[in-house]
């Protein structure tokens, strides 16, 4: 699926989050989005995937999803968002509870989604038994086995340590090259915005404007961390960055 | 002072002179936190050297027999009741009451936390009404319930289910507050319905926080059944106990609190193990 942000703007009270953010993402392509804190990222994503209203402006899906699609918007959560009181394979089987699919189908796409993240022997395992990186992965898990046409990404890598966060990496190349999902992918973290995606939108301080829109060149999958095509998008970041972080920071926000 | 002794400890320790202060010393240490332990041998000494004391002063006068009735005296009134005696009848009568009170209480408590928990209108309504009410004791409102409902069991059961209701309400809308708003939007996101997300996400969440409020109501269900029974009962643990003490029998008095004490074990006991099983994903 393409999808198109048209004119989005939101304001929560009197504090204005979005301002008026046009952008658009290929079929099949990852889009991160990045900005300082408080840009309304978060925001963003929440519109995309249409837990939030904006009060102007409209998010517009081209194409067909699978046939086999559940849940053509499906998000990727920073904190996980696992249910504590469900295994691993009762996590994953959640979303498909809510659709018409009857039992042995319900099993076999737990199963797969299970095998494809490397999770198969920890079907029985609670959340809490697991590290955050196993946590994460189950979440990816729960996200590939509704096959998604539009996956929205919260930050997926942020609650992890630096080296459980480059295996992740890897993770997430596959899943895209498994489920050719349209993504975007909201970041704080330059380098990973640099390493993973298609594209990157830079967004300006709040209101969120677009600052910038970064293709980084090189395929994704061809990219690897410190790559002088990767550490060279990073820094053209920062740069765009550095005074709109500085700023955000000194920000007294209500 | 202790700084330098402890210097001059320590230097003698290392068999150096305590001229300098450059020589190696061992750190001390100062402690791991304060880590209090329950040891269960000293905690089953510790209620026998009561009892054994307690029988003592008994054996030896100084404790009235009238007054207080030793453990041993207590023991065999116990087992008189349990006998010869009617203890199983108070206790069956008791023991009625209570579950049905509590499960009346319990079982719509909860729902109007849900509520309270889920929607705005009935939480905008059930707030103030559950903060007016809940501070009554409820054994205040007895009389009224015979009026309405007659001397007989369901004023008491009333009663019971009133006291309950509140602290369950209270403690179920306070759990499903404390249900991580992201694991609700987790389920929207994923196209759940409302009662879906109510079931499998509101609901186990808020377990472990209802059944806390379950342990709280069940203790206030117990207080009630016996002020109940002293206000209007021929059966019952509370009535026995009444009775025993119009007739100074205080040794069928302390029998009759300890089966309330056994009583209130149980039940605590009971819920533990609910939550064990419940709540093994912890």
């Amino acid at each position: 699926m393409r999808l198109e942000a048209r004119n989005l703007a939101h304001r929560y009270g009197d504090l204005e989050v979005l301002d008026g953010l046009s952008f658009a993402v290929g079929e099949g392509s990852v889009l991160a989005v990045v900005g300082p804190s408080g840009c309304g990222k978060s925001t963003l994503l929440r519109i995309l995937g249409g837990l939030v209203a904006p009060d102007r402006g409209e998010v517009v899906a081209r194409g067909e999803a699978p046939l086999d699609c559940l849940n053509p918007f499906t998000y990727v959560f920073q904190d996980f968002a696992l249910l504590p009181w469900r295994t691993v394979a009762g996590n994953v089987a959640l979303p498909l509870e809510a659709n018409r699919l009857d039992a042995e189908a319900r099993r076999e796409r737990v199963r797969d989604a299970l095998a494809r993240c490397g999770l198969e022997e920890f079907a029985g395992a609670y959340p809490r038994q697991l590290s955050g990186g196993m946590q994460q992965r189950v979440g990816i898990a729960r996200a590939l086995a509704v096959k998604p046409a539009v996956l929205l990404m919260d930050e997926p890598l942020s609650a992890l340590d630096s080296q459980t966060r480059d295996l992740l990496k890897e993770d997430l190349l596959r899943l895209w090259r498994e489920t050719h999902a349209t993504t975007v992918y909201v970041t704080h973290n330059l380098s990973e915005a640099a390493e993973l995606a298609d594209d990157i939108l830079v967004l300006s301080r709040r209101p969120g404007r677009e600052r910038a829109r970064i293709p980084v060149g090189v395929p994704r999958e061809e990219r690897r961390r410190g790559d002088a095509v990767v550490l060279d998008v990073e820094e053209r970041l920062w740069s765009l960055l550095r005074s709109e972080a500085a700023e955000a920071a000194r920000e007294i926000t209500a | 002072m202790s700084e330098r002794a402890s210097a001059a400890r320590s230097a003698a320790a290392t068999g150096r002179e305590a001229s300098g202060d450059a020589g190696p010393r061992a750190v001390a240490v100062r402690g791991r936190g304060f880590e209090p332990r329950l040891r269960p041998a000293v905690a089953w000494l510790a209620l026998a050297a009561l009892l054994a004391l307690w029988q003592a002063g008994s054996a030896a006068g100084l404790i009235g027999e009238l007054t207080l009735p030793s453990p041993a005296r207590i023991a065999r009134s116990l087992g008189e009741l349990a006998t010869g005696g009617d203890l199983w009848g108070h206790l069956a009568a008791s023991a009625g009451r209570i579950a049905g009170g509590f499960l009346l209480g319990f079982s719509t408590g909860v729902v109007a936390g849900l509520l309270i928990g889920i929607f705005t209108l009935s939480r905008s309504i059930g707030v103030p009404v559950v903060a007016a009410l809940f501070p009554i004791p409820k054994i205040a409102l007895l009389p009224l319930f015979i009026l309405w409902f007659g001397i007989g069991e369901w004023s008491k059961v009333a009663t019971i289910a009133f006291g309950v209701f509140f602290p369950t309400a209270v403690a179920t809308y306070g759990a499903v507050d404390a249900v991580p708003r992201n694991l609700v939007r987790m389920g929207q996101s994923f196209g759940l319905a409302p009662a879906a997300i109510t079931a499998k996400i509101l609901l186990p969440g808020a377990l472990p926080g209802i059944l806390s409020g379950a342990r709280i109501a069940s203790s206030i269900a117990l207080i009630l059944v016996v002020a109940a029974e002293m206000i209007g009962a021929e059966r019952g643990i509370g009535a026995l106990i009444l009775t025993s003490g119009h007739l100074m029998q205080t040794d069928r008095l302390l029998a009759g609190v300890v089966v309330l004490s056994v009583l209130g074990l149980v039940v605590a006991w009971a819920i533990g193990a609910l939550e064990r099983r419940l709540l093994r994903w912890r």
